[in-house]
């Protein structure tokens, strides 16, 4: 409607919508506090209701124009004394109503309500009455009807028909505030461009189950999982297993598990989506969005401060030092509980220990060993094995050498499992 | 999943047979199937019907299948017993192959063996120096066990 009247809500310090809400919370714009019901003519409240007994004729920013005969009289506000003092009774009220619904379509002032101008006109009772304002265009709302889609008017309807939105197609436009105009197309096209990826999503099969990924039985299953390297889509858990299946011998991790089951591209890490995308830009937008997400949650690893995280400034995780934590108080993490030294060009070696404890921990259920997820949460996607792929990748060895971190993750399920 | 999926490949196969090979559960089980294949007609082989054995894991397709001849073959890559010397039922295994494709690959397999990581050195050595002797051979195994 408009963001000129005052929320009710947010009078009341409740608004839920915040900066969404279609009306104004800036405490200079005047309310709309008409009574609805006295305008039907059957406010039982009298003189005791707390709204402002306005007549009907027009849209609200008309709406004390009705009764009035002076011209100089304020949009809004005011007109209470007018109203009481120039007419009385149900019957004016009621007559004003029909007067300003039905006398429109008919007669020479037939004009579509768009086509009106800046003029207002008010006919009651008969046409001694007629008084014109002026009413600034942008200060009047546009019909919601043909907002909507339809406005059963048609031409006759009072209010102003919005100009045709050529994304959604509707008449939600308003022809006078330029802005709310170009804020309404950016988030129509960004909708519809939304739309049209999930119609396309619809469409796409994972190539392992073989199956529509957004067709799968439960929400969990319905995500895809995209991979960092390559354009080839899968469900999320399908992706997921066969990274974290066990390798049947001879198999090179590198070479199988990591790679695309398509191209056999190597990728890092496997991002969660609920929608497939077209562009380069919005696979970015994607990945960008769920790198963010994980920033925004606390490193288990890391454990405020008071833990090892292996993957140190490189994690995708969040790391928060608590004051008083190991951390804070020596300034840097606290010593890992053992340490063997191992070959660390031995990278082979190194993830055959990650997936055989994979292999465990999916015989065992996911409470027992459940080492790798850093959150519970299904959307948390990167193993540290994802990770410390990533850090070699880089080139970043966090202090010590990558190894060491997993001979102690092994040592520690180890000491979990037995 | 595994059943689905495997469920999902014989509809498949069904709806679209590929060309030169068949596949199909052998009874109620559907984890244990048979497949044929023809023998590709550029090669010694042309003209021969080869039974396959294929056993799905429950884990499958995140493991390879298991696929054996049943048929004899002279061949540099499958030996007395059916085994079949290649990558891609081994450590070269990726969830998005499907029964179908295997086939085609077997396929591809008799047309041009791999001499250089063979499952029957012996073949692979009379392939490799005197291919003729290897074409004569073949052909008459094919005539032998893969007719009639």
């Amino acid at each position: 409607m408009s963001k000129r009247v005052l929320c009710k809500f947010f009078a009341h310090g409740a608004c839920l919508k915040g900066e969404h809400c279609e009306y104004s919370h800036d405490w200079t714009a005047p309310s709309n506090n008409i009574c609805t019901f006295y305008q039907k003519g059957i406010c039982t409240y009298g003189n005791r209701c707390r709204y402002e007994h306005v007549k009907a004729s027009r849209p609200w920013s008309g709406a004390s124009s009705s009764s009035s005969r002076t011209s100089s009289q304020p949009p809004i506000s005011g007109s209470l004394p007018q109203v009481l003092s120039s007419r009385s009774g149900v019957h004016s009220i009621s007559n004003s109503v029909e007067v300003s619904s039905r006398s429109r379509p008919s007669g020479p002032r037939d004009q579509p309500a768009w086509n009106r101008g800046f003029e207002q006109r008010d006919y009651v009772d008969g046409s001694d009455v007629i008084e014109s304002r002026t009413v600034r265009p942008a200060d009047q709302s546009i019909c919601s009807f043909a907002a909507a889609g339809d406005c059963p008017r048609g031409e006759a309807c009072p209010h102003i028909h919005g100009d045709l939105c050529p994304t959604c197609g509707k008449h939600c436009l308003h022809p006078f505030r330029p802005e709310e105009r170009e804020e309404h197309m950016k988030t129509c096209e960004k909708k519809q461009k939304q739309l049209e990826a999930l119609k396309l999503s619809q469409e796409i099969e994972c190539s392992v189950c073989l199956d529509r990924v957004l067709s799968k039985p439960t929400a969990a299953e319905r995500k895809f999982g995209i991979l960092s390297e390559c354009d080839h889509a899968f469900c999320i858990t399908c992706i997921r297993n066969w990274r974290s299946s066990s390798p049947t011998t001879g198999m090179d991790v590198n070479s199988s598990l990591r790679a695309c089951p398509i191209c056999r591209k190597l990728s890092y890490f496997v991002i969660p989506s609920v929608i497939w995308y077209t562009t380069k830009e919005e696979k970015e937008e994607i990945i960008d969005n769920y790198k963010s997400k994980l920033k925004s949650i606390d490193c288990k690893h890391f454990n405020f401060g008071d833990g090892n995280c292996p993957f140190g400034t490189s994690c995708f995780y969040k790391h928060t030092v608590k004051p008083g934590s190991y951390t804070w108080i020596h300034h840097r993490p606290p010593p890992r509980r053992r340490r063997r030294r191992r070959n660390p060009a031995n990278m082979d070696a190194m993830f055959g220990v990650f997936e055989h404890l994979l292999f465990l921990e999916s015989l065992m259920g996911d409470e027992d060993l459940d080492i790798y997820n850093v959150e519970d949460t299904d959307d948390d996607d990167l193993t540290p094995m994802e990770m410390a792929f990533l850090l070699a990748q880089l080139g970043i060895n966090s202090g010590d050498s990558s190894s060491d971190r997993d001979t102690h993750t092994e040592t520690d399920s180890w000491r979990k499992l037995f | 999943m595994a059943s689905k999926r495997i469920q999902k490949e014989l509809q498949d196969l069904q709806r679209d047979p590929p060309t030169s090979c068949s596949a199909g559960p052998v009874g109620e089980d559907l984890f244990h199937w048979q497949a044929t294949i023809m023998g590709p007609p550029d090669s010694p082989y042309a003209g021969g019907v080869f039974f396959i054995m294929i056993h799905f894991p429950p884990d499958y397709p995140f493991k390879p299948p298991k696929v054996n001849f049943q048929t004899k073959v002279y061949h540099p890559n499958i030996n007395s017993n059916g085994s079949i010397c290649l990558d891609i039922l081994k450590e070269q295994w990726s969830p998005a192959l499907t029964i179908s494709k295997v086939l085609l690959s077997i396929c591809s397999l008799l047309t041009d063996p791999n001499p250089d990581d063979p499952l029957v050195p012996e073949i692979a050595h009379i392939y490799k120096h005197q291919r003729n002797r290897y074409e004569e051979t073949a052909r008459a195994w094919t005539q032998k066990y893969a007719m009639g």
